[in-house]
């Protein structure tokens, strides 16, 4: 059991990073929450549905840090997320960097659950059935959050747009 | 209005595609892989009392117990009576055996003052008609 929670941990460890690291916006604060909801996994294995670990995870991960927003004080300054993006890639030009900038920003100020939406369906690929059940919503209402997400997203990118 | 939207939807995508899945840091896979060790000497104890195959639903019940099986164990613990306590049953005891004596000794004169004539009157009367001679020795005794 030990070998296999370890393979979980290489396979959703940095899903549940990242999507703790849009909500809480604190890579400290992001570390402790997945922690605790690899614990937690540790402590249910026996009743959780293998097929059903994913989004059981990233559900459990979601909660906490929602539950850690809900904790911290109305006027706690957060830590802006907004790291130099030094990786080479496609987005070379200085204006796709500024626009890709822009949508990380824009996503860390996206309400929930439409930023976890837009996380899980657009960042992780989740299929609309997992995200449905992660977020514990039904299919209509998961095509519409996202429709308004991304809505909400171009929007804030046309601000920018030449 | 339309192409508009379709050119932003189609940038919004390819932007999509540039935000990858980040990579955990190593203090947190290091944090994540030390779990098993970890809970499993945390919960030592409380897997050897409560193991896996024991029932969820038990568990309120077995607590409950606890208290009520402590609380059994001392009662039944065999006490000595404190020498005070023994004088005073002592004396509890004399009381009533005084007492008993009394109802006794007043039942017993009771029952020989009904019993005793009637006993007395019964055998005198059966006897004297049989035996008439008994009457006669009767008064000869009395005078």
């Amino acid at each position: 059991m030990s070998r296999e929670f370890r393979q979980w941990v290489d396979e959703y460890q940095n899903q549940a990073w990242t999507l703790a690291r849009y909500i809480l916006k604190d890579a400290a604060e992001a570390e402790d929450a997945c922690q605790e909801a690899f614990v937690k996994l540790w402590n249910h294995r026996d009743s959780i549905d293998p097929e059903k670990i994913r989004p059981w995870l990233m559900r459990v991960t979601r909660n906490g840090c929602l539950d850690r927003l809900r904790r911290r004080r109305p006027t706690e300054e957060l830590q802006e997320w907004h790291q130099p993006d030094t990786t080479p890639g496609p987005m070379q030009g200085t204006h796709q960097k500024e626009l890709g900038a822009r949508l990380k920003r824009s996503i860390n100020g996206l309400k929930e659950p439409y930023r976890s939406l837009v996380v899980l369906r657009d960042i992780h690929q989740h299929s609309y059935e997992e995200v449905a059940a992660v977020l514990d919503l039904n299919m209509p209402q998961v095509k519409t959050y996202l429709h308004r997400a991304r809505k909400q997203l171009r929007e804030q990118l046309a601000e920018v747009r030449p | 209005m339309n192409k508009d939207y379709e050119l932003a939807e189609a940038e919004l995508d390819v932007l999509m595609e540039q935000l990858t899945i980040e990579k955990a840091p190593a203090s947190l896979t290091r944090r994540l892989k030390r779990i098993p060790r970890e809970e499993r000497s945390r919960a030592g104890f409380w897997s050897w009392l409560f193991p896996d195959s024991f029932p969820r639903w038990a568990m309120a019940p077995a607590f409950a117990a606890v208290p009520l099986l402590v609380l059994a164990v001392v009662l039944m613990q065999p006490r000595q009576p404190s020498p005070a306590e023994v004088e005073q049953a002592r004396q509890d005891l004399a009381v009533a055996f005084a007492y008993m004596d009394k109802v006794g000794l007043r039942t017993g004169s009771e029952i020989k003052t009904v019993l005793g004539g009637e006993l007395r009157r019964g055998v005198k009367d059966t006897l004297s008609e049989h035996m008439p001679f008994t009457e006669q020795s009767h008064k000869e005794e009395t005078t």
